[in-house]
């Protein structure tokens, strides 16, 4: 919240300046007022995010399109909700507020368990379906294992994120080690510890390891390979990779008729055979969604173990 | 410089050209102050917004510096790039790595600090660097006083060039106002002067034709009409001067040509009266020769007979009858010099053998009235070539005239040979001791038929002509004759003769 006030800030005195120069400056977007109790035949899309009307402008599109199928069953149109946290999207969904949830396995999850919501489809985000994450460090850290980071900080993202928290968490757990929260990089870390710290964002542990802040860090292998440039990666040694988990969830608010999720599951599942659904999911940033390969009990089974150990922190 | 060619380069066109010249240069020059100005005002309008902005930006990330909250940082980046207006943002860490970009996140993670952070974290101030289409701003980001970072953006400078060419645009539309306005101005200033002074040339040109008459009409309150007036009032004198100096020409024109009349009439009396004297003369020579040279065998014939009785008449009448002769004979010189018809006969003599026979021929005179004769000459004269008779005339004129006027005194003669600028010459002097002459008689001493005082003429024989002839004598023979007197003491008469005579004098 405090990052945003900044902002907000920030924009404002870069408008009243851009006025001064008599520029022109982008506009700024309008945000959409939703309803605080879903009224009959809306379909609600909900999410969790600090820059909510970039967020309801890249998910309106599908919800728009997805809510035009659903005639049928007494939909009419269809709103997207932003929650400023995840315990707030609990609750939405948890009163019926929010009837359909995209997120990475970790909120998912979390949100199911408190919840019932269900998870029906896999969702495609960025044009992949699964994903994992990189332990890495400087190579002139003298670090070659996850071993070596015993006594030494490392950054994780944030407490909900499944690359940045579940998976790296679950990995050190299983591999025996001690990963001990702290609150900053600063705080002195035992000899038998793993220490991590929340950075809140993947650049921002990246650069804490470019900058030493920390020894290491971890980040999803496609935000790795995408972001960090090949002459950094040079610089860098990877100490450990964790398995792949879908790359995110589909979740349905708990009681929701069958038909109309079966009518949501088919929709999603049939929007990349037209013109029209792949334009939606392109706005969508999503190639497609499908079902779990290894069949949901399968995929949802071994996440929760993930899950249950992260838990256990 | 000729008229043809003074008007290849009128004046009119040479003020109009350096007054034009002028003017465009000072309105080119001002223009371009201005834009200059303009320009610098834009620019630091510039600065100063992006000085505004990267302030702002500093103090907005300082604290995620602070905590190295790149995606804060890149946030903030993000949102400011998507302000069009913006054309550069970054954020550098405490090393001068680039945490943060506006546009291109392929930057970000480098290990190496980008060399303008580097720039940025020494530097307190605001650091601008004018680039070809951005103005880059940065500067520090200082936490108490630890440097956690830099920040620094770019600002287009294309809308400058709308606004400086605008100006410039401006500035050309009223520097082709103010130069049509001085090329106007410069006509009529260089026409206010130029048609006086053609009205001045065309009225130069008529009273160098000789119309004196013709008067210029300026009426420009100025120098110009000031030189008009003092033309005009040129002109005028001019026209005066000039009928008074015709007036006067014509007058010594009318005296010229009488004066040359009455010279002929003069001179053609003169040459008959020289004629005449010269007829006369040698008429009147010959019976009075028969006279004298009957009277002189007459007086031998009375003294053989011892007739006494009319010896004394006798000798009265020869005695008249010479000094008749001598007078006619000077007449007669005089005559012929007047006359252009005497001609000078050059020898060359000894002339101390010359000056004892003067001596002794002047001898009898002087002693004729108690007089001492001295002589003093060089030992060594050598020769002399001159008429010598004609010398001899004069010198024995002036022992003669000195013998008349001096009683019991000194008469000397000099000879002496001197060297002149002009050449070697004779100086003979004759000095005696006699009454002198007054100086008022002076000038008039070589005039023909002048004698000093009119009585003496009675009281000392003579005629009055002996030193005209003398003097136009020496002036014959290229010499002078000069005189020194005291009433009452003597007289000197000084002869300078060259010592080889030119006949053509």
């Amino acid at each position: 919240m405090i990052r945003q006030a900044q902002l907000s800030i920030l924009s404002i005195s870069l408008l009243t300046i851009f006025a001064a120069v008599a520029c022109t400056a982008s506009p700024t977007p309008t945000p959409v007022l939703t309803d605080a109790v879903t009224p009959t035949g809306v379909l609600v899309f909900g999410d969790i995010s600090d820059e909510a009307a970039e967020t309801i402008n890249g998910t309106q599109p599908i919800a728009d399109y997805l809510a035009a199928q659903l005639g049928d069953y007494g939909i009419s149109r269809a709103e997207v909700k932003i929650a400023p946290d995840l315990d707030t999207m609990v609750q939405w969904i948890a009163d019926g507020e929010v009837d359909l949830y995209f997120d990475s396995p970790y909120p998912a999850l979390v949100i199911s368990q408190k919840t019932g919501a269900e998870p029906i489809l896999r969702r495609w985000k960025y044009g992949v379906s699964a994903y994992h994450t990189l332990f890495f460090a400087r190579a002139d850290a003298g670090i070659t294992t996850v071993a070596d980071l015993q006594g030494h900080m490392i950054a994780f993202e944030e407490s909900f994120s499944t690359s940045g928290y579940m998976l790296p968490l679950s990995y050190l757990l299983e591999q025996g080690l001690n990963p001990v929260s702290k609150e900053s990089p600063e705080v002195t870390v035992a000899a038998d510890e793993i220490g991590y710290t929340f950075s809140t964002a993947d650049n921002t542990t990246i650069q804490w390891v470019v900058s030493g802040r920390v020894v290491a860090g971890v980040v999803d292998n496609v935000t790795y390979e995408l972001f960090v440039p090949e002459e950094t990666r040079q610089e860098f040694v990877v100490l450990a990779e964790t398995e792949d988990v879908p790359r995110q969830l589909v979740l349905v608010r708990p009681g929701m008729d069958a038909d109309l999720k079966a009518a949501i599951k088919s929709g999603l599942l049939t929007m990349d055979e037209t013109e029209e659904g792949r334009a939606v999911l392109d706005v969508f940033l999503t190639t497609e969604f499908d079902e779990f390969p290894e069949g949901a009990d399968a995929a949802l089974a071994r996440m929760r173990t993930l899950y249950d150990l992260a838990q256990s922190r | 410089m000729s008229e043809i060619e003074a008007l290849k380069r009128p004046l009119a066109l040479k003020l109009t050209a350096t007054i034009t010249i002028i003017v465009v240069l000072v309105v080119a020059i001002v223009t371009l102050l201005t834009i200059r100005r303009e320009r610098q005002t834009f620019q630091a309008e510039l600065e100063q917004q992006a000085a505004l902005l990267v302030n702002t930006i500093a103090a907005s990330s300082a604290d995620s510096l602070y905590f190295l909250d790149a995606d804060f940082l890149s946030d903030l980046m993000l949102d400011l790039g998507r302000f069009e207006v913006i054309t550069f943002g970054r954020i550098y860490d405490e090393d001068g790595r680039i945490v943060a970009d506006a546009f291109d996140q392929s930057i970000l993670f480098s290990f190496d600090p980008d060399p303008f952070g580097l720039q940025l974290l020494q530097t307190g101030d605001t650091l601008f660097t004018w680039q070809d289409e951005q103005l880059i701003a940065g500067q520090s980001v200082i936490i108490g006083s630890e440097v956690v970072g830099a920040v620094s953006v770019g600002l287009p400078t294309a809308f400058l060039e709308p606004k400086i060419a605008a100006v410039r645009n401006q500035g050309i539309i009223i520097a082709t106002i103010a130069v049509i306005i001085g090329l106007i101005l410069a006509l009529f200033f260089s026409r206010s002067i130029t048609i006086p002074l053609q009205a001045m040339i065309q009225a130069t040109q008529r009273i160098m034709a000789g119309d004196l008459t013709q008067r210029v009409d300026i009426h420009s309150k100025d120098e110009l009409a000031l030189l008009g007036g003092h033309f005009n009032q040129m002109t005028a004198q001019l026209q005066q001067t000039l009928e008074q100096m015709e007036q006067e020409i014509d007058e010594r024109k009318r005296a010229q040509i009488a004066l040359e009349a009455a010279r002929d009439a003069a001179e053609s009396a003169n040459r008959a009266k020289s004629t005449f004297l010269a007829n006369m003369s040698h008429e009147l020579r010959t019976p009075l020769s028969a006279i004298i040279g009957y009277s002189e065998l007459m007086l031998e014939q009375i003294e053989l007979d011892d007739y006494d009785e009319l010896e004394d008449e006798l000798k009265r009448v020869i005695h008249a009858g010479e000094h008749l002769l001598m007078i006619i004979s000077d007449i007669l010189d005089l005559s012929k010099i007047e006359a252009g018809k005497m001609e000078l006969v050059p020898e060359t003599f000894d002339l101390t053998d010359f000056i004892e026979s003067v001596a002794m021929t002047a001898q009898p005179l002087a002693h004729k009235k108690g007089n001492k004769l001295v002589i003093s000459c060089d030992e060594a004269l050598g020769e002399f070539y001159a008429d010598r008779s004609r010398v001899r005339q004069i010198l024995l004129n002036l022992l003669g005239n000195a013998a008349k006027f001096t009683d019991h005194g000194t008469i000397t003669l000099t000879a002496a040979r001197e060297q002149a600028a002009t050449g070697s010459t004779i100086r003979f002097t004759v000095s005696d001791t006699g009454i002198g002459i007054p100086n008022e008689q002076m000038r008039l001493l070589f005039k023909p038929f002048v004698q000093v005082d009119p009585s003496s003429t009675r009281r000392y024989e003579g005629t009055g002509l002996g030193l005209a002839i003398s003097h136009r004598f020496c002036q014959m023979m290229g010499g002078r004759i000069m005189v020194e007197s005291e009433v009452g003491k003597g007289s000197t008469f000084t002869v300078d003769l060259p010592v080889a005579v030119d006949v053509m004098h």
